[in-house]
């Protein structure tokens, strides 16, 4: 019998396992040092081409050549009147071994103003604007090949009739520059500062019902990875988190979910074809955690609606 | 360092995210640092952001994010203490159960019977109400009592959050 006393000394043997935690302290406050440095320059970027935009919009007024054209574009929308965003959330290397180093723990600098601030009244760690912690600006681009796909999408038809399509505009889509792309229009994402992953083609949509909104999120690839049943761990038979596929022309796939209050607030279905090509589809009613309650007692789509999506695309 | 690395890797499962995870609450505990109130907050501020890092992580598309499958320890499993009856087995199913209840719920169970946080504290640091803490670790250890069962683990967890 397992009570109290057992299950903390449960996560306890669980939580010793980690030993010597790989943290580079020295690394993690130049990184600290830079964002304060990069977050200074934008913003004087940003008030300089505020004032540009201030001006121009005073000269198109005056000189009566379509106000119109030159309005308050909808937030986030404009690179150039947005921050570009912090490169917050960076993932220095784990591979550094060196023990944690008390002599380079920083305390307060000296006279420093100490403020009383109480958790709830700390400023929102993520810019409206900008990416969310741990995100990175991205680059929205669309080339042959993402068309190709999203034909090959829109042909498939799997939306149900009953929801409404709109683009993404929750905290997925945060840290794309220009804002959320087109629903169901896949493109590639490059995050600021390049990246070594093969990159890989998404879509996003907003599906809408009367019962909420729900995010999907596509993606597709060729050639990186294995079986797709792995996002959180080998799917054991009979369990309700999660059921595999393999589909008559050798597809072969799986789908995973949270167990919970309301089954499946995000659910997952990863496919392999057999000419490589991987599909992943995700479709969450929480996509920002921070939020108390998802935005839809449920996703819209079943599983099988899900698993529909596994033969729809080749690379 | 340690405590902080360690309540990440249950919360995540994953060593090297782990590890990642710390870094990241590093850096922004560091741009923080003027405006922590004392050094008895920096404890709970640096769980909390500790806590957005991870909860923001959960949103991030699966293939992106590094395998958390199959974890296994990098040292042989000694820990077992047989005098508080929780062997190797209870272990694993634990580790099992953990990783299928929602990341909320089992953020709140680890800061509840692992950080020994009360319910007031684990609030602050999760930025919700004491109802909410409590709600949540009732479901989280239902979820957990559910998904041990289901392995079929012999161990049976407290009916719900009753400290």
């Amino acid at each position: 019998m397992m009570d109290d006393k057992h299950l903390t000394a449960g996560l306890s043997l669980l939580a010793e396992e980690l030993t010597d935690p790989a943290v580079d302290i020295d690394a993690a406050i130049r990184t600290a040092r830079q964002q304060a440095h990069h977050r200074q320059a934008v913003t004087a970027t940003a008030a300089g081409t505020v004032l540009v935009m201030a001006a121009i919009a005073t000269f198109v007024a005056t000189t009566d050549r379509g106000a119109d054209t030159v309005g308050g574009p909808p937030s986030c929308a404009s690179p150039s009147q947005r921050p570009d965003g912090t490169k917050s959330g960076t993932r220095p290397s784990s591979g550094k071994s060196e023990p944690f180093d008390t002599a380079t723990i920083v305390d307060p600098p000296p006279g420093a103003t100490i403020t009383a601030q109480s958790p709830s009244a700390q400023p929102p760690s993520t810019d409206p604007c900008g990416p969310v912690d741990g995100q990175r600006p991205a680059e929205w681009k669309v080339d042959q090949r993402a068309t190709n796909l999203t034909e090959q999408l829109a042909a498939a038809n799997l939306i149900p009739p009953n929801l409404r399509i709109s683009r993404d505009d929750s905290v997925n889509t945060r840290a794309i520059k220009g804002g959320p792309p087109p629903a169901l229009e896949f493109g590639t994402l490059t995050p600021d500062g390049g990246s070594d992953r093969p990159l890989d083609y998404t879509a996003f949509a907003k599906l809408t019902d009367e019962q909420g909104a729900a995010f999907l999120r596509i993606e597709i690839d060729k050639g990186e990875h294995g079986p797709a049943s792995v996002p959180f761990g080998p799917c054991q038979p009979g369990s309700p988190v999660c059921t595999t596929k393999d589909f008559a022309d050798g597809t072969k796939a799986a789908w995973h979910t949270h167990i919970g209050d309301a089954m499946g607030w995000n659910q997952i279905m990863g496919a392999v074809r057999p000419d490589g090509t991987t599909i992943v589809v995700s479709i969450s009613v929480w996509p920002d955690t921070q939020l108390p309650d998802p935005t839809r007692p449920e996703v819209p789509l079943t599983p099988d609606q899900l698993y529909a999506f596994a033969t729809a695309f080749t690379y | 360092m340690v405590p902080l690395a360690r309540l990440a890797y249950l919360l995540c499962g994953d060593r090297h995210l782990a590890e990642d995870l710390v870094q990241s609450c590093l850096v922004k505990l560091y741009r923080a640092w003027p405006r922590i109130e004392s050094p008895d907050a920096v404890h709970g501020y640096a769980r909390q952001v500790l806590l957005r890092c991870w909860l923001n992580e959960c949103r991030r598309p699966w293939r992106r994010a590094e395998s958390r499958t199959g974890i296994v320890p990098d040292q042989a499993d000694d820990g077992a203490d047989p005098a508080l009856g929780v062997g190797p087995d209870v272990k694993e199913s634990l580790r099992r159960a953990l990783a299928e209840i929602p990341p909320r719920q089992r953020a709140t169970v680890v800061l509840r019977y692992w950080s020994q946080l009360s319910v007031t504290e684990t609030a602050a640091i999760l930025r919700c109400s004491e109802g909410t803490v409590k709600s949540q670790t009732a479901r989280g250890l239902a979820a957990l009592r559910a998904a041990v069962t289901r392995q079929g683990g012999d161990a049976v967890l407290p009916k719900e959050s009753i400290r």
